[in-house]
């Protein structure tokens, strides 16, 4: 086992020297501390290899050592693709390589990179098109290539029992970040008596204050130890928010809970993302950024590595040699891109200690040391103007590269609220403008870098005022980018985007940032442009002619850093609303079925039976008596004194003229004529009428009711009773010898109670609104009783109904039912173009009414010829059955569609409705129907009803 | 849901733990129109001033929705008489714009209280609920585990409670999203007789 | 997640609400040319500045007028029904 290299205290903020953890990363085992990340535990060893690139599996090690980049994604058991940078190492782990072919250390796919002339930028959309008929080839390959970790399904089977969760929060002001800007803005709010929450992304709060080095640390306890005692500062640590969005509604991310919170205004101190250099070979393990090196030192005691070049674009890289120095490491140079340091005495001090300064140079090339499998060493040559350099140069043995060119500032949720990144070609620097109302920036992410000037806008921005402008620190270098004849330098790293790659994208065409993105790939991978959205737009603007700041950055969408699926799925809610009979239909066998949030028995038996079923109960309403839940049908109770006025404008039908104890159809329309719902208007007094809807539509028929009498002021009450009311429709011939047994108080003969009459009586004891209705047509009686007394109402008509022979029925077999009268059912014989005129149903509107909704419409609509009717067709019993929406063929042309085709046993044939052209509407028309499967059938026009032409056994 | 107090459950819920109560049986009646508040006043009813908020009239809570709505809820079974009275004085011929909703056959009532009830309620619903936020008396008329609810405030002290009425449809589906969002708070579901006992 | 502010319920979450279109007054059915009764049925305005919108707050059924700047998406002013024939009658 190797041994760690650890740096003794003060250095190590993280680590707990008394908690060594063994773990094994890639077969070999390995020892760290409680505190480390698996990546800093793995460098503590000097294992700098981690992963193999997505397509040339070249080696990887982190960048970062931020969870920035996707170098360090690694396989756990519990999860695929976890950054090693950020997962905590806990005793016992067992850490696998992702995406190798073989092993991580000899992975024989590493051999792609020198095919890399034939597998160029927009490779896929090239190799997909020609030759034709390559594709399932393709298809193959990069099925088994793409994607870097694995699920372990049986792993999740067995830990099921995480709970994710999601709940709101609210604040006054939420503050994004913990390092010295977040939470001096955090104290400012408080004292200014808001509600505070405070999120950080790592385990504990001080952000850059805690990897900066031990000159910070009194300083970041301080302002920590203050936050952590104050009553109106909530702290949420291990939490990272994910996305803005309207008003200020915020994502944060915690572990396994989603917190969905408002806030009154958003604080952003998210920091900054520190920049690669462009260089062949920057990839390689051991190449790092300044601040990575930093966290390295200060957070986890770890040296790198024994000999660093530093390779400098501004001061901090200096700053970060000094670190580096003091910690043993050998600095072997500073090769700084400038012609001088704005610190010269710092420069001195570095010399006076034998560390040679390379001015205006750059490393040109890192090499593989290949037995540690880590950069070996570098070629330094000096820079001939911007992006090129000398013929030769001199080469450096290093361990590892420390590389400090500059930052870009987390333009992520600030982007997402529709602020503009802007980008100065002359001095290199960013800014972010344009925010919306409420939310301010402080610290790096807004210019300032200066620990006072950081500190200021923190408080300023929890005043919730402006701060003055920031020192300005020079430190992003305007071209940190250096081409090589053999290219490797890598501008994206995720998907091994060279600098020819990207410049291949705008010679092919692609000259905005939104489609080099999209057809290079470039920023799509897990770091989602974090490393290579400055460094692409640089080289666009170049090739294009254009500034940075007009080529710009693609848009920023949420998540800000990957999530879990788990997370967006954890606590999600499945509304399901029951009947009062609904345990009866439980009880008796029945196959429950969905309508929206309803639960419907759609037939009673087992599934194997399904059809046998249906057509029992189709004919035990046709020849006896059956029994069906409509409770989930709308009610709605019009009242006052100008109810009759108000559906006479509403509904297509004269309803003013309705004496109390009559029912009529009532066909709603919208403006455009459209019919929208249908259902039965019953009159039980002067200002009280009972309407009924259908179950999806009456949700959406009330609202438009209180809208349309909001515009005409009617004195009407109208109120959605759908729930207040249990329903049942007992159909067949024998119904009324069933409801005889149990209503006795009620003349129920035909002339006392006709078809269409509505009356109210006690059934079994229970008060009930009884309405003769037709819908299946059959004898029917929809009985209405208040919800409570649902089951009770069920149980006594069954009873009663036994000598008969009573079956309930379900869904299913009342779609067949009224299928065979030509019965429309809203929203599946009809679309959102069907008016009355082609549904053949003109019966149904009022000629002599002032005024209906789409009346005016339909007026219109009447002077022109149809396009298209609704007409009945049959075919023979074992023809090929027609589902609804195949289509009514004319040749090749398309002339129509089915809507609703099933099989009747009343009548033993297949009985449907379809749209038709007009010139196919005569009975006896034949018309083609194209099956699934593309079998075709001719069907023949009848006229409806197919069944009871004369509409008698209803009316009986 | 069957139309009986469940008297008692195998877990008994200590003083103040978190607890939901199905109150489903209890009674509940609405009225409204331009004229509900008068007709509602000429029964003597003490009525809330303001939408979207409740007073106490004994057993009664009257919530008042709208200008024109009021939903009144009895606060145990012994408003049974009351919210009949109310019942049986109301009729459709009295030329009065004023309105009755069967609240007992189309609503759902549970009772939720006890340790962290507001923290309960963040994983159901979007309002804050908080103490300092919502008031007693305070109502909400908005969604729950995406449905629609109405929650009312009763008290902050001694215990924090809610009445929440929803579709009676329903009714399952809440109890069981009530129950499953307090298992994290040892929430559990509480007899009517351990209700009444912290109501008094 | 935009707020919106329902005159009766204070300000909400918008998936309270659902949208119920434009505000137009309806033009006269019986005197209005069968062009102009079109552009009613099917036409919205959708004007780049200021438009007033029908929304409801669904879970108490409550319908009002919002006044809604389209180009920046910002609610200017909600009102009721009753409030805002006021102001159309003030305004003559």
């Amino acid at each position: 086992m190797a041994s760690q290299q650890r740096l003794p205290a003060p250095y190590g903020l993280l680590i707990d020297r008394g908690k060594p953890c063994s773990f094994e990363f890639d077969g070999k085992g390995y020892i760290g501390y409680g505190g480390d990340t698996i990546a800093s535990a793995l460098i503590a060893n000097q294992q700098w290899l981690m992963s193999r690139s997505f397509k040339y599996h070249r080696m990887r090690g982190p960048l970062t050592m931020a969870g920035h980049d996707a170098n360090t994604l690694v396989q756990l058991k519990s999860a695929p693709n976890t950054l090693a940078d950020k997962q905590l190492l806990q005793d016992g782990m067992q850490v696998h390589a992702q995406n190798v072919a073989g092993s991580l250390r000899r992975d024989w796919l590493s051999v792609l990179g020198s095919f890399a002339k034939f597998l160029p930028v927009g490779f896929y959309y090239k190799a997909f098109f020609r030759p034709r008929g390559i594709w399932p080839l393709w298809a193959k390959l990069i099925r088994r290539q793409a994607g870097l970790g694995v699920i372990d399904q049986s792993y999740s089977t067995a830990h099921n029992d995480e709970e994710f969760d999601k709940q709101y929060k609210f604040a006054d002001v939420v503050v994004v970040g913990g390092g010295p800007a977040g939470l001096s803005a955090a104290l400012a709010a408080a004292k200014a008596e808001e509600e505070v929450l405070l999120v950080d992304e790592n385990k504990i709060l001080g952000g850059s204050f805690n990897y900066l080095g031990a000159g910070y640390q009194v300083e970041r306890d301080s302002l920590v130890a203050e936050v952590l005692a104050n009553p109106k500062i909530e702290v949420l640590c291990n939490t990272i928010c994910n996305s803005w969005q309207a008003d200020h509604w915020l994502a944060l991310v915690n572990d396994t809970r989603l917190h969905k919170v408002r806030a009154k205004r958003v604080v952003l101190a998210t920091g900054s993302i520190e920049q690669p250099a462009i260089f062949r070979g920057n990839d390689l393990p051991g190449v790092v950024v300044s601040s990575a090196v930093l966290r390295l030192l200060n957070l986890y005691a770890v040296k790198p590595g024994d000999k660093a070049v530093v390779l400098a674009g501004n001061d901090e890289g200096y700053g970060t040699a000094q670190a580096l120095h003091a910690a043993g490491v050998e600095v072997v140079a500073i090769v700084d891109l400038r012609d001088a340091s704005n610190q010269p005495t710092i420069a001195q001090e570095l010399e006076a200690v034998g560390v040679p300064i390379f001015s205006k140079s750059t490393i040109f090339e890192a090499q593989l040391d290949k037995t540690a499998q880590r950069v070996g060493k570098v070629e330094v040559r000096k820079i001939t103007e911007p992006g090129k350099c000398a013929e030769t140069g001199r080469f450096l043995e290093c361990d590892f590269v420390c590389v400090a060119v500059g930052y870009m500032p987390s333009w992520q949720l600030p982007c997402m609220a529709g602020a503009q990144l802007s980008y100065d070609d002359a001095s290199a620097e960013f800014a972010l403008s344009k925010l919306p109302a409420g939310m301010r920036l402080a610290g790096s992410v807004n210019g300032a870098w200066q620990l006072d000037d950081v500190i200021a806008q923190g408080r300023a921005a929890g005043e919730n005022r402006s701060a003055g402008p920031p020192e300005s620190v020079p430190l992003n270098h305007p071209w940190p980018i250096f081409a090589h004849p053999k290219g490797k330098e890598f501008v994206d790293f995720d998907e091994d985007l060279q600098i020819a790659d990207i410049i291949n994208a705008t010679r092919d065409g692609y000259s905005d940032i939104q489609l080099v993105k999209r057809y290079s790939t470039c920023g799509m991978g897990p770091s989602q442009g974090r490393h290579s959205a400055l460094a692409a737009a640089r080289l666009v603007a170049d090739v294009t002619g254009r500034s940075v700041a007009e080529t710009g950055v693609t848009t920023a969408r949420p998540p800000v850093a990957a999530e879990t699926l788990a997370v967006n799925a954890g606590r999600s809610f499945y509304p399901a609303r029951r009947t009062n009979m609904h345990y009866r239909h439980a009880e008796a066998g029945a196959q429950m079925m969905q309508a929206g949030a309803w639960y419907r028995p759609a037939y009673y038996g087992p599934q194997d039976r399904a059809q046998q079923c249906i057509h029992n109960e189709v004919m035990a309403v046709r020849n006896s008596v059956g029994l069906i839940d409509v409770s989930t049908l709308g009610g709605l109770e019009v009242r006052g004194p100008d109810a009759g006025e108000f559906l006479n404008r509403f509904y297509t039908f004269t309803f003013t003229k309705l004496v109390p104890g009559q029912a009529r159809y009532a066909l709603l329309c919208n403006e455009a004529g459209v019919v929208i719902d249908d259902g039965v208007a019953a009159r039980l007094h002067e200002q009280h009428f009972y309407v009924t809807a259908t179950t999806g539509g009456v949700d959406r028929v009330f609202q438009s009711m209180l809208k349309w009498n909001a515009q005409w002021g009617l004195d009407v009450d109208i109120a959605n009773a759908t729930t207040a009311w249990c329903g049942v429709n007992i159909a067949g011939p024998d119904a009324r010898k069933v409801l005889a047994k149990v209503c006795d108080s009620l003349d129920l003969s035909a002339d006392a109670f006709p078809y269409m009459a509505v009356r109210e009586a006690k059934v079994a004891g229970i008060p009930a609104r009884l309405l003769r209705v037709g819908f299946v047509g059959e004898l029917g009686y929809e009985i209405h009783v208040p919800q409570l007394y649902g089951e009770a109402l069920w149980d006594s008509l069954l009873k009663a109904g036994e000598e008969f022979s009573i079956k309930p029925f379900g869904v299913e077999a009342q779609r067949v039912l009224r299928l065979e009268k030509g019965h429309v059912i809203i929203g599946q014989d009809t679309d959102a173009m069907s008016n009355p005129m082609e549904l053949q149903m003109n019966w149904a509107l009022a000629r002599k009414k002032p005024f209906f909704v789409g009346a005016r419409t339909l007026r219109e609509l009447e002077t022109k010829p149809l396009e298209r009717v609704l007409a009945g067709f049959t075919l023979p019993i074992g023809a090929a059955q027609p589902k609804e929406s195949c289509l009514v063929l004319e040749g090749e042309q398309m002339a129509g569609r089915v809507t609703s085709c099933a099989v009747s046993p009343t009548l033993n044939k297949q009985v449907g409705l379809a749209y038709v052209p007009p010139s196919a509407v005569e009975p006896g028309s034949v018309i083609t129907i194209k099956c699934e499967g593309g079998e075709r059938v001719d069907a023949t026009i009848q006229a409806l009803p197919f069944y009871d032409a004369e509409g008698a056994r209803q009316a009986v | 849901m069957r139309g009986q107090l469940v008297d008692s459950y195998p877990h008994a819920v200590t003083d103040s733990s978190l607890g939901v109560c199905d109150l489903n049986i209890l009674p509940r009646i609405g009225f409204k129109g331009a004229e509900a508040r008068d007709w509602l006043l000429s029964q003597e009813l003490e009525l809330p001033a303001t939408a979207n908020s409740a007073v106490q009239n004994g057993l009664l809570l009257t919530c008042r929705l709208s200008e024109t709505e009021f939903f009144i809820a009895g606060l145990s079974s012994d408003a049974e008489e009351q919210i009949q009275t109310l019942h049986e004085s109301w009729s459709l011929d009295s030329q009065q714009r004023c309105y009755l909703l069967e609240r007992g056959d189309s609503h759902a009532c549970f009772a939720v209280s006890g340790d962290h009830v507001s923290e309960m309620m963040a994983k159901l619903c979007a309002i804050d609920l908080r103490a300092k936020s919502f008031a007693p008396y305070s109502i909400a008329q908005t969604s729950v585990a995406k449905i629609n609810a109405i929650v009312v405030r009763i008290s902050i002290d001694p215990e924090p409670r809610f009445l929440i009425f929803a579709d009676m449809s329903s009714a399952e589906y809440l109890w069981s999203c009530l129950l499953d969002a307090m298992s994290e708070f040892s929430g559990t579901a509480m007899a009517y007789s351990d209700y009444l006992k912290r109501i008094k | 997640m935009k707020l919106l502010n329902c005159p009766l319920n204070g300000p909400r979450n918008i998936t309270e609400f659902s949208y119920g279109g434009e505000y137009h007054p309806q033009p006269d059915d019986q005197t209005t040319d069968a062009n102009a009764w079109a552009e009613y049925v099917f036409f919205h305005h959708n004007k780049a500045g200021l438009v007033l919108e029908w929304w409801c707050h669904t879970p108490s059924s409550f319908w009002f007028l919002a006044e809604r700047n389209t180009l920046t998406d910002e609610v200017i002013n909600t009102l009721t029904l009753a409030e805002f024939k006021l102001r159309e009658a003030s305004r003559g």
